[in-house]
């Protein structure tokens, strides 16, 4: 049986980031991943967020096309959703990615 | 942010409550169909969040889609502000008349400051602003200071240098007097010292000039102390300004005469009157005589002089009466009066002996005293000289 990375990639994204890491691009700018930032335990900037997926006091579950990131913590709040951007502040304890 | 705050506060939005149904269905519908929300919070599966007063129009629909119920926790903003305040129209035309008060008051001159003045009165200094064209109630960028200076320059003599100077809405001026130079008489001018009264001669000190007189000779008025005339060795003569200083004994006297029936002005009352000033406006508040005293006060906020002031006229009114002293009223009175004027007379002078006497009579008193005072008596007096026609040798 072949060995995959993660199991999760197909052989034409393991050959886009090939591609990527080879002419030393940024990774959000070609291959469509969102671009997070995290600032101390107390915001959190995604862009490239498509949608929510989970909404609630103590989980925030964004859609970013390939992944989705959940950001976990409490006193959760969306500071702004607007063009892409999601901005998210409160006492922030995990930011898990999951396909 | 503080920007994008003021923004929203000026178009206004609303804060609600959403609750039920599906709240992520709900987010990605409003962002979809482009309605901004914004503070988006969960507490108890209670959305709460704010948005603007075209999102919430379309957020009906959305609800309804994704099964939440919402409900308005308030409105924030000018428009509801406005809106609620609508009926009161008095308040919106205060608040207009007071914006538009200030936005014209701030760029008048309220105040007219100088300092630096000390033998020139404040009060000359302004009127003469004032026919340049700073006064109050003027506009404070319409002023050329530069020609403001140069002509109150002019106009004013005493006054070496001055500038003004427009601090928000209070004019400062700032003068330097000109320094008087008390020796007027040239240096060159030939004069003579004199006395100035008669005496004894007890000091005599000339520095420049031919000394006339010698130490314990008495001397009238006029006499000649030190002359402005010295003999060269070559038997010439020149002229200087003679200079010295000479102490003399002389006799003074002073006399007071106090009748017993005495004519006062008494004070019977006293009117106030005020004058209410804004800027250029006076509006009296009641009639006021030419002559009344007038003392002007002004409204002060944290040092800044405002355009407001009160000045209250008083308005004296007197009453010629005869009033009979007995006396020892007479005597005191008289004796008060002797000392007030020895204490202007003997001033400047030492007296080495002195004797009072007060004479007590039906129609008043009378008090009298003699000194023997040490006094500098020495006057400088120009010298008439008139320049001889040159004779031909022939």
């Amino acid at each position: 049986m072949r060995k995959r990375n993660c199991n999760t990639s197909s052989r034409g994204e393991r050959i886009l980031d090939s591609i990527i890491r080879s002419l030393d691009l940024p990774q959000d700018a070609v291959s469509g991943y969102a671009h997070i930032e995290i600032s101390g335990n107390r915001e959190v900037i995604v862009e490239g967020c498509q949608g929510v997926l989970e909404y609630g006091e103590s989980v925030i579950a964004l859609n970013t096309g390939r992944l989705t990131v959940r950001i976990c913590g409490c006193d959760l709040t969306i500071i702004s959703m607007q063009n892409g951007q999601a901005i998210i502040k409160g006492i922030i304890t995990g930011v898990d990615y999951c396909n | 942010m503080l920007l994008l705050n003021f923004f929203r506060f000026i178009f206004g939005y609303i804060s609600f409550a959403a609750s039920g149904g599906f709240p992520e269905r709900f987010i990605n519908l409003c962002r979809l169909r482009g309605i901004n929300l914004w503070n988006l919070k969960s507490e108890n599966s209670v959305i709460y969040a704010c948005t603007d007063c075209a999102g919430y129009k379309k957020i009906r629909s959305v609800a309804k889609k994704s099964g939440m119920r919402v409900r308005i926790k308030q409105k924030h903003g000018l428009p509801f502000f406005l809106n609620r305040h609508s009926r009161r129209s008095g308040v919106i035309v205060g608040v207009c008349f007071c914006v538009a008060v200030i936005s014209i008051l701030s760029t008048r001159i309220w105040s007219i400051d100088v300092t630096g003045n000390v033998r020139v009165p404040a009060e000359k200094i302004i009127s003469v602003f004032e026919e340049s064209g700073v006064r109050k109630g003027v506009s404070a960028n319409g002023i050329d200071i530069g020609s403001v200076e140069i002509s109150a320059l002019q106009k004013l003599p005493e006054i070496s240098w001055l500038n003004i100077n427009i601090d928000g809405s209070a004019a400062r001026i700032e003068v330097r007097e000109t320094e008087i130079n008390d020796d007027n008489s040239q240096d060159d001018e030939p004069s003579d010292i004199v006395a100035a009264r008669d005496g004894q001669i007890v000091v005599l000190r000339p520095f420049n000039g031919t000394q006339e007189q010698k130490i314990g000779n008495p001397v009238l008025k006029g006499d000649l102390l030190i002359s402005g005339i010295e003999e060269n060795k070559d038997l010439t003569v020149s002229f200087c300004r003679a200079s010295g200083y000479v102490v003399a004994r002389t006799n003074r006297s002073v006399n007071v005469e106090q009748k017993c029936k005495l004519n006062v002005s008494k004070a019977v009352s006293n009117k106030d009157t005020y004058i209410l000033d804004f800027l250029i406006f006076s509006i009296p508040l009641g009639k006021i005589s030419g002559n009344a005293y007038r003392e002007t006060s002004s409204l002060f906020i944290n040092g800044v002089t405002l355009p407001v002031s009160v000045t209250r006229c008083t308005e004296t009114l007197n009453e010629e009466t005869t009033v009979n002293l007995n006396e020892n009223q007479a005597n005191m009175l008289a004796t008060l009066r002797f000392f007030e004027k020895c204490t202007t007379e003997f001033r400047y002078l030492k007296t080495e002996n002195s004797s009072i006497t007060a004479v007590k009579n039906k129609s008043g008193c009378m008090v009298s005293g003699d000194f023997v005072c040490l006094e500098n008596i020495g006057k400088e007096v120009p010298m008439d000289i008139e320049e001889m026609p040159k004779v031909s040798e022939e």
